[in-house]
C-alpha cells in the first residue's frame, strides 16, 4: 500500500530511527509520526536493527541497513534524510554513523549528548577514546578535554560533563540543518548550522477516563509513577529520601516503571529506607501496560536535574492522560506555564516533594486541574500533525541548506588550504572574491540573484583562516 | 583575436573529446586567429572533491595573459566552463551527466557517494552560470534537450565534423566483420553486444577497438565474452592510430555503436564518411540525430535479443548494408558540416 501510494508524491524523505520494540520514547513517536508523513512524501524509514515492529510498515517503506555498508545509492534517491538524535548510544550510534557522511537534517531530542558519546566509547560502538577527546576538544576546546579525561577516567560524571561540554555539536558537525524542540535549543547552538525549533509532537490524547473522584484507590493510598528510562538525572534517591521523611507517606504507593541505571543500588536505597512495602520496581513494561498503569495513576513525578536540555516526550505522554506531575524547575520545564505543572526547585527537591505530596493530600483535585491544564497544552501546542507539517517544511528548504552546506564546506577547505600559504594581508585580499566565487556557485538561479548569496560564506571563510 | 579553448581532461582518459577541442583550435587557427587550449585536469572519481574543482574553475582568470586581453573564452566541458570571462561562449559537450540523466545508472560514482545527492545539488546550481556566457550553444540536439529539460536553459546546437573527415573512404572489398571502434566503458555498452552476439542466428564476428575505462573493465568484457561463449567471433584490436582505424572501417560490412544517450558520437559521422550502415539503439541518444532506420541503418530496442536480430540482419543482407553505407555517405554531405561554419557561429 505504501508503495502504491507513494508513487505520485513528490517528496521523498529518509527518515533514520529506532523503531519499536526498541525501548525509546523516539520509536515510539516515529511510529506515530509515519501516517502523516506518508500522506504527503514517500517515505522510507532505515533501521539498524534487523527486526521491527510492522506496524511501521503500514506507511512506510522500511530497510534495514548495516552502518558499515550503507547503500548509498538507496539513500541518496531521497530529497532529504531526517536523523532521530537521542542519548541512548544502542540506538541511535548507527544513525550518528550515517549522518556522519550524509549530510541531512538532525533532529535533537537532547541538546546534552554526553551519556551518547561517552557511551559510545564505554559500548565500544564506533568511537574509541582518541577520537572521542578528539571530538570533546573541537567542540568544548582544551579544557573540555581534560574534563573528559577526567570522566573516561571515572573521576567526573557524565552529567556533570554535560553541563559543561554538551557535545551537541558532535551530533550536528556534518548537518544540513537541525530541529530543537525547545525555544533554549535555539541559542545553544553553533550559528554554523540553521536551525529550527518545532515543539514536539505527540498524537491525539487517547479517550481519558480520570479516576472518578479524589478518593484513593482500594488500598488506600494514593498511586504516584515515575517511567521512562531512568538515568541519574531522575532524581530516584532523593525522590525515595523525601517519601521516606515524610509523615504521611504511608498515604502512598511509587511504581517506578522502565529500565533503572544502577538498579541494585535502588533496591539497597529502597530497602535501607523502609520503603519495600510503598515502592515496586516494575522494570521495564510494555506500552499497553504502562498505559494501563497511567490510567491508574494518581501524581507522576517526573524531575530532570540535570537536564539534558530538551522537550520531555515523557512529558507529553503524561499529559496526554492529564495526570499532574512533579518537574523540576530547569532548561525546558522551567518554560512550562505554572498551571501545567508542580515545580520542583533543584536546590529545594525534598522540601518541595514534601510540600507537594501534602498540598495534593489536602486538595488532590488542584493537582487533577494543573494534569488537565496539561492535556489541553498539549492539545493546543504538541500536535503531531503540525509537528509533521513542520518537518515536511523543512524538508522543502532542502536545497537551501544544501546550498548552505556547500558554501560552508567549500569555505572551510578553500580557507584551510589558504592558511597554509597566505599571511593576514594575502588572505584578507583574497577571501572577497573566493567568497563571492562561492556564492555565485551555490546561489539559486545565481545569474539573476547573485548578491542574494548565502549567509555565512564571508564568515567561514574568515574563521577557517 | 586573442582566443582560449577552456576544457576538462581526466589524466590518462582520452577521447573525442580532446580530439574535438583540438580540431576547434586548428580551426580557428586556419581562421587567422590566436588560439589556445586551457586544460583543467578532471577527476569525477571522487565525488567529493567536484565542488572544489568547480571553484578552482571559478577563481581561474583568463581575461588576459602577460598583459594582451584574451577577447574570447570558448569553454567546452564542465566544469571548465564555470570559469568566467566577459566575452565567454560556451559549446556544452556535455554537463556533468551523473547529476542529471545519469544519476540512477548503476556505473556511476555519484550516486554511490555518501555525499552524491549534495554534490549533485552543488552542480545543478552552478550549471545556472552557463546562462552567463555571451552566446550558448550544445553539442548537439541531444545536449541541447538535456539542458533544456534539466536546467531550463536554451542552447543552439552545433555539429562538427569528426577529425579527419575528408580522409575516410570506403575499401571495394569487405570483410567478414562488423566494427565498433569505442572507448570501452558500462555507457558504451560492448557487453550488450557480446550478449546480442550469444544470441545470433548467423555467425556475426565483431571488431572492437578502444581503450578501456579501466584495465578491471576491459578484463571483465573479457571473461565476459569467454562467459557467452562467443570468444571465437570476437577480435580485440586495442588502441588503433587513426589510419589504421579508418582502414578498419573501410573494410567493415557495417558498424555497431549502441551507446547510452551519447552526446554526439564521432562513430556515427565517421561510419557514414566511410559509407557504411550503422546499427545503433533507440536509447543511444546523438546517434539517433543522423541515423535514420532503414536508410542508412538499423534502430533497435536495447535488447541483446533486439541488437541481435539487427546484427543478424545486415550480416546477412550484405547488399542492404552496402546500400545503406551509401545512403549515410549522402546523408553526411547533406549536413553540409564545416570547421569553417562552427567557427563563424562561435565568433558572432
Amino acid at each position: 500500500m505504501a508503495r502504491g501510494r507513494a508513487a505520485a508524491l513528490a517528496v521523498k524523505l529518509n527518515f533514520f530511527s529506532p523503531l519499536p520494540p526498541a525501548r525509546s520514547e523516539i520509536a515510539r513517536q516515529t511510529t506515530n509520526l509515519l501516517p502523516l508523513l506518508a500522506q504527503k512524501a514517500e517515505v522510507v524509514v532505515w533501521s539498524s536493527e534487523p527486526q521491527w515492529n510492522p506496524k511501521a510498515e503500514t506507511d512506510a517503506v522500511v530497510r534495514h541497513y548495516d552502518a558499515g555498508h550503507p547503500p548509498w545509492r538507496e539513500i541518496n534517491q531521497a530529497d532529504v534524510t531526517f536523523y532521530q538524535m537521542g542519548n541512548d548510544p544502542r540506538y541511535h550510534h548507527a544513525i550518528w554513523q550515517i549522518s556522519q557522511q550524509h549530510p541531512g537534517v538532525v533532529i535533537l531530542h537532547d541538546l546534552k549528548l554526553q551519556h551518547f558519546f561517552s557511551g559510545l566509547v564505554f559500548h565500544e560502538l564506533g568511537l574509541n577514546r582518541r577520537q572521542y577527546l578528539q571530538l570533546v576538544e573541537r567542540h568544548h576546546g582544551a579544557r573540555g578535554r581534560v574534563l573528559a579525561e577526567s570522566h573516561l577516567r571515572g573521576l567526573l560524571g557524565t552529567e556533570e560533563l554535560a553541563e559543561q561540554c554538551p557535545l551537541a555539536g558532535g551530533a550536528t558537525e556534518n548537518a544540513l540543518a537541525i530541529i530543537v524542540h525547545s525555544q533554549a535549543g535555539l541559542g545553544s547552538l553553533s550559528e554554523d548550522v540553521p536551525v529550527s525549533y518545532l515543539p514536539l509532537g505527540v498524537s491525539e490524547p487517547p479517550p481519558h477516563e480520570m479516576r472518578p473522584s479524589s478518593v484513593p484507590s482500594s488500598t488506600g493510598a494514593y498511586r504516584i509513577s515515575v517511567f521512562g528510562f531512568l538515568g541519574p538525572n531522575r532524581r530516584l534517591p532523593a525522590l525515595l529520601r523525601a517519601l521516606s521523611d515524610f509523615a504521611q507517606r504511608d498515604r502512598f504507593r511509587l511504581d517506578i516503571y522502565g529500565t533503572i541505571e544502577g538498579e541494585e543500588k535502588i533496591h539497597q536505597l529502597v530497602a535501607r529506607l523502609g520503603l519495600n512495602d510503598l515502592v515496586t520496581l516494575h522494570g521495564f513494561v510494555h506500552e499497553d501496560r504502562l498505559d494501563e498503569a497511567l490510567r491508574r495513576t494518581d501524581l507522576v513525578v517526573n524531575m530532570r536535574y540535570p537536564s539534558m536540555g530538551e522537550a520531555s516526550a515523557s512529558q507529553l505522554h503524561l499529559w496526554q492522560y492529564g495526570l499532574p506531575a512533579l518537574v523540576t524547575r530547569t532548561a525546558w520545564y522551567e518554560t512550562l506555564p505554572e498551571n501545567t505543572v508542580a515545580f520542583v526547585r533543584p536546590d529545594h527537591e525534598a522540601e518541595d516533594i514534601q510540600a507537594h505530596l501534602a498540598a495534593f493530600l489536602a486538595d488532590p483535585e488542584k493537582y487533577r486541574e494543573l494534569g488537565r491544564n496539561g492535556r489541553r497544552h498539549v492539545i493546543e501546542n504538541h500536535s503531531i500533525e503540525a509537528y509533521a507539517n513542520g518537518l515536511l517544511e523543512m524538508a522543502a528548504r532542502a536545497p537551501e541548506f544544501q546550498a548552505h552546506w556547500i558554501a560552508r564546506d567549500l569555505a572551510l577547505r578553500a580557507g584551510a588550504a589558504m592558511n597554509a600559504w597566505c599571511d593576514s594581508s594575502t588572505i584578507d585580499a583574497f577571501l572577497p572574491r573566493v567568497a563571492e566565487e562561492i556564492r555565485t556557485l551555490v546561489a539559486e538561479n545565481s545569474f539573476a540573484a547573485l548578491t542574494d548569496g548565502v549567509p555565512g560564506t564571508s564568515t567561514e571563510l574568515a574563521k577557517s583562516v | 583575436m586573442r582566443i582560449i579553448i577552456a576544457t576538462v581532461q581526466i589524466p590518462f582518459v582520452s577521447g573525442g573529446a580532446e580530439s574535438h577541442a583540438e580540431g576547434l583550435k586548428s580551426a580557428l587557427m586556419m581562421e587567422g586567429h590566436d588560439a589556445a587550449i586551457v586544460t583543467v585536469p578532471f577527476n569525477p572519481a571522487v565525488p567529493e572533491r567536484i565542488p572544489d574543482q568547480m571553484l578552482a574553475c571559478r577563481l581561474l582568470d583568463l581575461t588576459e595573459i602577460h598583459g594582451a586581453p584574451v577577447d574570447r573564452l570558448i569553454a567546452l566541458k564542465f566544469p571548465a566552463y564555470l570559469v568566467p570571462h566577459p566575452n565567454k561562449v560556451v559549446w556544452v559537450l556535455h554537463q556533468h551527466r551523473a547529476a542529471y540523466d545519469l544519476w540512477d545508472y548503476p556505473f556511476e560514482d555519484l550516486s554511490a557517494s555518501p555525499r552524491g545527492a549534495i554534490v549533485r545539488e552543488a552542480i545543478r546550481r552552478a550549471d545556472q552560470q552557463l546562462a552567463e556566457a555571451k552566446a550558448l550553444f550544445a553539442n548537439s540536439k541531444n545536449v541541447a534537450n538535456r539542458l533544456s529539460h534539466f536546467c531550463g536553459i536554451n542552447a543552439t546546437p552545433l555539429y562538427h565534423p569528426p577529425p579527419n573527415a575528408e580522409s575516410f573512404f570506403c575499401a571495394d572489398e569487405t570483410e567478414d566483420y562488423l566494427f565498433f571502434p569505442s572507448r570501452f566503458s558500462a555507457s558504451k555498452r560492448q557487453s550488450l553486444v557480446l550478449e546480442a552476439l550469444a544470441l545470433t542466428k548467423q555467425k556475426v564476428k565483431v571488431r572492437f577497438a578502444g581503450l578501456p575505462d579501466s584495465p578491471e573493465y576491459g578484463k571483465r568484457l573479457k571473461l565476459l565474452a569467454a562467459k557467452l561463449g562467443v570468444e571465437s567471433r570476437v577480435e580485440w584490436l586495442g588502441f588503433l592510430a587513426e589510419e589504421e582505424k579508418r582502414a578498419t572501417y573501410a573494410r567493415s560490412i557495417a558498424v555497431v555503436f549502441p551507446p547510452v544517450d551519447e552526446d554526439y558520437g564521432y562513430i556515427t559521422l565517421e561510419a557514414m564518411l566511410s559509407s557504411k550502415a550503422v546499427i545503433t539503439c533507440d536509447d543511444s541518444g546523438g546517434p539517433l540525430e543522423f541515423v535514420l532506420h532503414g536508410k542508412t541503418g538499423l534502430i533497435a530496442k536495447p535488447s541483446a535479443a533486439a541488437l541481435a536480430e539487427a546484427l543478424d540482419q545486415l550480416w546477412k543482407e550484405r547488399s542492404v548494408a552496402a546500400k545503406y553505407g551509401r545512403a549515410g555517405r549522402a546523408s553526411y554531405e547533406q549536413l553540409g558540416l564545416s570547421w569553417r561554419e562552427v567557427v563563424r557561429q562561435l565568433l558572432l
